[in-house]
């Protein structure tokens, strides 16, 4: 349903993000409660590496990204690192600065994702963290229930991000599927582009992102093939500037 | 009323609403507001009889209550962030689906009162749309109004364009949707016969901004300039006359009427909470609960709606209301809130008598329990768990209260004739009695009447003398508080200015980053309530004071005028004072309240550190000082009613009891008439006639006065036990 009219609407824009996507390296994931944030990393991920649970939410960043071992490091505040479980995570023993996940997946040899704590229970300290991640990140993915899209209490967060970060914001539209009328799609898109297109480079459902980054690999896969040396290039800021 | 519902089903069975409750031990319901609605009829029934039975002393008494029992209905105002399905909630609790408009995108954008109320004429318009008025509408177009105020407090000269922007598009939208001369429309109100579902499109749906609508379609969309919907209906779901409210979500990027919704949501009697379980109780809800004017008395039922929508909605749904009521008993321990949770959708769903299609069919499956791949338990529709939280809320409520006051009022003011009749009936007797012994005795009797009743006389008009200093005690009890309290709160708001200034300014000077700098006014605000109520209880304890100097003073005077008084007539009223005092200044948004962006603006202007600091403490000041002055104002106003209603009272009795001494003067004239020797035998029969008849008319007057009575202390004790019914649950 909405899936043609988005591929149609983001021709042009998504020709932009396979450039960047080539040398993506890190990505932030971003957004409110229960807005499908760790669904999101698991999906560019491509299996379940995080618990998505309806109840205990991420209370930590996340930072998953290659490794040769699979395996979970907490990093506490004093800055002592231990070894962890998903189960500890869950049951809310484990407190920390960040959890680090290391995979030896193959799609992790271009991509790190932070996956962040959801925003609106009202803790500044831990939105001002938030907010210090889309720094540095080079792409940063914010997350929208298709259910209740875009709130002003989300607005007002990514305006408070400084307009350099926004140029590398995606607004990914979570929870589409849910939608119960197949018009939904396309009119909660036209709000969403009346309301918020001027922040955010684009607007995507998941499923584009996903075929975006699939053929972004796939670009780069016979670029590096073709020319070697280009692989490691300058960085994505430059070649956002250019 | 001509309202047609697509789904062919229209007002009327209130059991409609809870058309399905899989739980065993669901109690079998009433319509909302049922236990309410019989005491209300009672009284009014009653009021029919009193108001031919009672005398002229007690007719403004008895006008005001019976405004106040057919006119006060329970307002119910439903409240909630956008999509959270206020709309979709409203529209299943009254058992029409698809009345009001409901849509993917944030949809309600007018604030529109149903009003319901079973039993009377239809009023003459349906449906009346206020637009807004000419100033409200500049004051709208200039700025925005309350946001746009703060903003520049907080940044002189600072141009929100976010807000310039949203009005430009508000303002070329109702040009386009209504025409450039659409400015001629302010100020008018729009009334209609029938309701219809494209009329409420009209006027209170937000309407797709990118229809270009005018030109393609003949109907037009009034809902830029739309400030309120009254919607009547005469056919109602309910039992006691129920005004529901319904409101745009809070927390809408498009800003602009943001203050005008909070304006209209005057002081409603319950407020239910409407939550998305998807994102249950963020940061905002708990503030806007914390804001509610309720705060002092239970009156909020949370609605955990949407929960279909969940993954594992019979198993989440559970955790979601846990964890929704663990929240909320930490952060207000003394609030009783009832948490439900339920899908409005799947209620209104289950009423539709549509055939279900797709998604639909598959939800009802679910909820039916049966033929579902999953066997997850059924899901309860949450709908009858919150009619019966209304109705136990209701009993407890400011209406209850209400209903309370005026049967006592007006078991006062029957049980002071009742005693007045029997003390009539007494003194006739006792004449009666005299007359046919002897003369003599009579005229004997006639002069100590006499005398006994111009004592009682001359003490009821010292009485009403009195009343007068009674009045000016108040006055000065009332004016004395009244500054205490505005030093009081004026000085904790100057502490809480002084105290932030500082730490800011030692923030700054330690290096400490203004970041993510945020002054909280939260304890600010509850300083201050805690501050208000307590004065106020102190005040209203003052005026309660003089009320017990006062009353007893009566029951002295009534016990010697009326000698078959068994002193149980005229107990000082009980004090529900506080229960009327409204928080909802409190609740005023400031610029404390403004988001961190909004600071940081703020903060760079180059100011040093003490700078800084005073800034803030200026910013607080402007900030709570005028909300300090409109607590005054409401505390002043609640004892003033207060005072008014006893003094009301007070001398509603003493006039009583002045016309009963009348009527007694009036029989004594009558019996002394053969002492003065013009009577003869026709005259004397003719006379003792009239005297049977009277005493048989006095007699008659104490049956209907007693059963009242009777009456009335079964009202007080049924509304009594409601209320403990609902306390204890």
């Amino acid at each position: 349903m909405s899936r043609s009219l988005l591929h149609r609407s983001g021709q042009s824009r998504g020709a932009e993000l396979l450039a960047e996507a080539r040398l993506l390296t890190r990505v932030a994931i971003a957004g409110e409660v229960n807005s499908g944030k760790t669904w999101l990393a698991n999906g560019l991920l491509g299996s379940q590496v995080l618990p998505t649970s309806f109840v205990t939410r991420t209370e930590v960043p996340t930072v998953v990204e290659f490794g040769a071992k699979s395996r979970l490091v907490l990093e506490r505040s004093d800055g002592s690192r231990v070894a962890a479980s998903w189960e500890e995570v869950e049951a809310g023993t484990c407190q920390g600065r960040r959890l680090r996940q290391r995979l030896p997946s193959p799609r992790l040899q271009d991509l790190r994702l932070v996956d962040t704590p959801g925003l609106g229970d009202g803790d500044e300290q831990m939105a001002h963290r938030i907010r210090c991640i889309c720094r540095s990140a080079d792409l940063v993915l914010w997350c929208t229930s298709a259910l209740q899209a875009w709130k002003a209490s989300e607005r007002d967060f990514w305006l408070s991000l400084s307009p350099r970060v926004r140029d590398k914001g995606l607004l990914v539209v979570t929870f589409g599927d849910m939608l119960r009328h197949d018009q939904d799609a396309g009119r909660v898109l036209a709000r969403l582009q009346a309301e918020a297109g001027l922040h955010f480079r684009k607007i995507v459902f998941p499923a584009q992102l996903f075929d975006l980054l699939a053929r972004a690999r796939l670009q780069r896969a016979i670029h590096s093939a073709r020319e070697p040396t280009i692989a490691h290039s300058p960085s994505t800021r430059a070649l956002l500037s250019a | 009323m001509g309202f047609e519902a697509p789904s062919q089903l229209h007002g009327g069975d209130a059991r409609r609403v809870q058309p399905f409750n899989r739980q065993a031990d669901a109690p079998c319901q009433e319509p909302i507001g049922a236990p309410l609605e019989r005491a209300r009829l009672r009284i009014a029934a009653l009021l029919n009889d009193l108001e031919g039975m009672l005398g002229e002393h007690a007719a403004p008494l008895l006008r005001e209550a019976r405004r106040q029992i057919d006119e006060r209905a329970c307002r119910i105002a439903v409240i909630g962030q956008i999509k959270a399905g206020k709309t979709t909630f409203i529209n299943t609790l009254i058992g029409q689906p698809g009345l009001l408009p409901t849509d993917i995108n944030p949809w309600t954008a007018v604030v529109s009162a149903l009003h319901f109320r079973s039993g009377v004429a239809t009023p003459e318009h349906a449906a009346v749309f206020q637009l807004f008025s000419i100033d409200e509408w500049k004051q709208i177009a200039k700025g925005g109004g309350r946001l746009r105020e703060l903003t520049e407090r907080l940044v002189p000269g600072f141009q929100p364009d976010l807000l310039r922007a949203q009005l430009e598009v508000m303002r070329s939208r109702s040009e386009r949707r209504l025409g450039a001369k659409f400015e001629q429309l302010l100020g008018k109100s729009h009334r209609f016969k029938t309701i219809t579902p494209e009329l409420l499109a009209d006027y209170i749906s937000a309407g797709d901004p990118n229809l270009q609508a005018s030109t393609t379609e003949q109907r037009r969309n009034y809902s830029d300039i739309t400030r309120s919907a009254d919607l009547y209906f005469d056919d109602s779901p309910f039992a006691f006359p129920i005004t529901l409210i319904d409101t745009p979500g809070t927390n809408d990027p498009f800003l602009v009427r943001d203050e005008i919704t909070r304006r209209s949501l005057e002081n409603p009697d319950i407020y239910i909470f409407v939550l998305s379980a998807l994102q249950p109780l963020s940061a905002a809800d708990v503030a806007m609960i914390r804001l509610l004017n309720g705060l002092y008395k239970d009156r909020i039922i949370v609605f955990i709606n949407r929960v279909d929508q969940l993954a594992n909605p019979g198993v989440d749904a559970t955790i979601v209301r846990r964890s929704v009521k663990k929240r909320l008993r930490l952060e207000f321990p003394n609030l009783h809130i009832p948490v439900i949770s339920g899908s409005a959708w799947l209620g209104g769903l289950e009423m539709s008598s549509q055939p279900a299609s797709g998604k639909e069919a598959q939800f009802s499956a679910l909820v039916a329990g049966s033929g579902s791949p999953f066997a997850a338990p059924a899901l309860a529709t949450g709908m009858s768990e919150v009619a019966a939280a209304i109705t136990q809320m209701m009993c407890n409520s400011t209406i209850a209260v209400l209903l309370q006051q005026i049967a006592s009022c007006l078991l006062e003011l029957v049980r002071s004739d009742q005693a007045g009749v029997s003390a009539q009936l007494q003194q006739m007797q006792t004449l009666f009695e005299a007359e046919r012994t002897e003369v003599n005795a009579l005229q004997k009797k006639i002069a100590e009447e006499e005398a006994a009743l111009a004592a009682f006389e001359a003490r009821a008009h010292a009485l009403r003398a009195s009343f007068e200093e009674m009045q000016a005690h108040f006055d000065r009890t009332i004016e004395s508080g009244q500054n205490m309290l505005r030093s009081e709160l004026r000085s904790i708001v100057r502490d809480f200015a002084q105290t932030s200034a500082d730490r800011l300014a030692a923030a700054i000077e330690n290096g400490v980053s203004t970041r993510s700098w945020r002054c909280n006014v939260t304890p600010l605000r509850s300083d201050l309530e805690t501050a208000y109520l307590t004065a106020f209880d102190d005040l209203a304890r003052d005026v309660v004071r003089v009320e017990q100097f006062l009353y007893p003073q009566l029951q002295v005077i009534v016990s010697n005028l009326l000698p078959g008084y068994r002193g149980t007539v005229l107990e000082a009223p009980e004090a529900p004072l506080a229960g009327s005092l409204s928080l909802s200044a409190l609740s005023d948004r400031v610029t404390m309240d403004l988001d961190t962006h909004w600071w940081t603006h703020w903060f760079r202007a180059r100011r040093s550190a003490h700078e800084h600091g005073n800034q803030l403490r200026i910013l607080i000041e402007n900030d709570f000082l005028p909300i300090v002055e409109q607590l005054v104002g409401d505390a002043v106003d609640s004892l003033r009613q207060r005072v008014e209603y006893t003094m009301q009272r007070a001398s509603a009795i003493a006039s009583g009891l002045l016309s009963g001494v009348e009527q007694r003067r009036q029989n004594v004239a009558v019996q002394a008439a053969p002492l003065r020797g013009s009577d003869d035998v026709q005259s004397a029969a003719h006379r003792q006639g009239e005297q049977i008849a009277r005493i048989q008319k006095c007699l008659e007057q104490q049956a209907t006065l007693t059963a009242s009575c009777e009456e009335l202390e079964s009202i007080l004790a049924g509304l009594d036990g409601l209320q403990s019914e609902s306390a204890r649950r």
